[in-house]
């Protein structure tokens, strides 16, 4: 049941990603400035330029070109790097740990403490803890990522200097940005866990298991839980798009080798292919998080897939 | 009416010192220039990285300009692009949106799956993607931020239109001869602008934080516009002896985002019984 549905979903996923890619490469041509100009030097002479024209296949009609670089697509070729000079598949290759890694960590961490945060305030509504969850929620959600990173920077990098504030490769390295990409997701889920707990506690369910005389801490786990993380697990897929904003914008504060940090140098310069490969690799890392929140919620809640 | 407003005694402290802050921050966004303040873009090398002081009341920049002129004129440049971006998402998000709510069926279906589409970039990637086509400038900012909330006001349109298409009162109207955009103009339009502009209180949030965050990367707005995400990027190399370059733009930034937070979620709680539900 659980395959059959997934199966679907990818199958419906396929057009889309086809669209996607002829979006992304129509914008990126629309930039403006002559790419080859940029690649071969303004010394260069009208001759050269046009040969190069002709190398890179730019002189063809755009569907022509669309085409082509779709058969590389398939192919797992997504051109090269104007900058660097690199294939753009290997550039990408080489940092897309670095922001798995953070990213990863980041979800692990608002997860893990934002649900544990929402339980606490829902089981004791109105007392110190909510009302501190209430306002640590608040400023999370209403500091900009950029502006808690750089507080970060400054209160532990510079004031007390516990953790370095730029590279990557050790855990020490990890906390700081981690902790500034896990801050605004964890506000969200924090509220959300509050909010779907406490309707869960309202239920006739849970009115008949504290009837029954179940210990409290039985009924939140067996019986509350279960049905209370489905909304937080699900709003963590759609976290992923403001995790993936804060992951580019921590990457270039502590300078995070990731592709986020490529991404922005490639706008900087101008490096298309770069910019287009990256789009297009942002686009199916979300697609495919969101297939498998939606799998995990199928599993999770039967009623979904009988639908 | 008279109900909600006999009941204004009830409104929560934090929502007044949040409606007040709007209004300031409007004010100053409009009347900015007639204060009597240095001008934000007047370099004064002797004076830079000065602290606060009775002359600059929040200390000057790394090239001497005040810092406080620059809140003020960056107050105008933040708001602009985010009541921008949200009127842009709007004026091409709602008309969409009531359509295929209306007429349903292929048109919806279309209508759904380019949203889907939209919605499968994250949205700084396709703000990120249209900037790095238009290159920086406020213009471009506020499209690119703008495009991001076409889907979320679509959304919302649709879903609103579709609960109303088969109300009573639509069947009356129709019954009585109205023409479809005349329904849709004088009798779904008015039901569905309460959701609407919760969406676009929350929005507006969204859009000024993106288009700071964009400014803060180095392409949003041009280096030497005082918008705060820019202040922010040029303070950033000064930031270890001089916090208050970085500090005074961050802080302007959260208080803006806090006022408009608390008020879409109040807007949401009050207009939504189901948040009121939730909310316990």
């Amino acid at each position: 049941m659980v395959l059959q549905y997934t199966t679907k979903r990818i199958i419906y996923l396929i057009p889309t990603l086809f669209i996607l890619s002829f979006v992304v490469f129509t914008l990126v041509r629309l930039i403006p400035g002559d790419p080859v100009l940029a690649i071969a030097g303004p010394d260069a002479t009208p001759e050269v330029l046009e040969e190069m024209r002709i190398a890179l296949g730019l002189d063809r009609p755009i569907l022509i070109q669309y085409g082509v670089y779709l058969k590389g697509l398939l192919k797992g070729d997504l051109g090269t790097s104007l900058r660097t000079h690199q294939p753009v598949r290997s550039e990408i290759w080489r940092r897309l740990p670095s922001t798995v890694e953070l990213a990863a960590a980041g979800m692990m961490i608002s997860l893990l403490i934002g649900i544990s945060l929402g339980v606490t305030a829902a089981l004791r509504p109105g007392n110190w803890v909510d009302a501190s969850t209430r306002l640590v929620s608040l400023l999370g959600v209403s500091s900009p990522t950029f502006w808690t990173g750089l507080l970060f920077v400054l209160a532990f990098g510079y004031y007390w200097r516990l953790f370095p504030i730029a590279g990557s490769g050790t855990i020490r390295h990890l906390v700081l940005p981690a902790t500034t990409v896990s801050l605004t997701s964890l506000a969200f889920i924090t509220r959300l866990t509050r909010a779907s707990l406490m309707e869960v506690f309202s239920q006739d369910y849970i009115r008949t298991a504290r009837a029954k005389g179940l210990p409290p801490a039985r009924i939140v786990i067996h019986h509350a839980l279960q049905n209370a993380l489905i909304a937080p697990l699900t709003v963590a897929g759609l976290e992923f798009g403001r995790l993936v904003t804060g992951v580019i914008v921590i990457e270039t504060i502590f300078a995070w080798p990731g592709i986020g940090k490529l991404l922005i140098d490639a706008i900087q310069f101008r490096d298309w292919p770069v910019i287009q490969g990256l789009i297009l690799t942002f686009a199916l890392i979300f697609a495919f998080v969101n297939l498998s929140v939606d799998v995990i919620y199928a599993v999770l809640d039967p009623r979904i897939r009988l639908e | 009416m008279d109900k909600t407003w006999n009941r204004s005694s009830k409104i929560p402290l934090s929502m007044r010192i949040s409606l007040v802050i709007i209004t300031v921050l409007g004010l100053v966004a409009l009347f900015g220039p007639l204060l009597p303040l240095p001008d934000p873009y007047a370099q004064n090398i002797m004076k830079a990285l000065k602290l606060p002081s009775t002359d600059h009341w929040l200390g000057t920049d790394q090239l001497g300009r005040d810092l406080l002129s620059r809140i003020v004129a960056g107050s105008r440049f933040s708001l602009l692009i985010g009541f921008g971006a949200v009127l842009v998402g709007m004026a091409i998000g709602l008309p969409f949106g009531m359509l295929a709510g209306f007429y349903g069926r292929g048109l919806d279906r279309i209508f759904s799956w380019v949203i889907d589409i939209l919605l499968a970039f994250p949205g700084i990637i396709l703000a990120l993607a249209i900037v790095a086509v238009t290159g920086p400038g406020i213009g471009n900012l506020i499209f690119a931020v703008g495009l991001r909330t076409i889907p979320v006001f679509a959304r919302v349109s649709r879903a609103e239109t579709l609960s109303l298409r088969q109300r009573d009162f639509v069947e009356a109207a129709r019954a009585l001869g109205c023409r479809p955009y005349e329904i849709m103009y004088w009798h779904i339009l008015p039901n569905i602008v309460g959701p609407l502009m919760i969406v676009a209180s929350l929005q507006t949030a969204t859009a000024i934080l993106i288009g700071a965050t964009l400014s803060f990367l180095g392409v949003g707005v041009s280096p030497e516009v005082p918008e705060w995400g820019s202040m922010l990027n040029a303070g950033r190399p000064y930031m270890m002896r001089h916090p208050h370059l970085v500090l005074v733009p961050g802080c302007t930034l959260m208080i803006a985002m806090m006022a408009l937070n608390i008020v879409g979620d109040y807007l949401r709680d009050r207009l939504d019984p189901r948040a009121i539900a939730a909310r316990g």
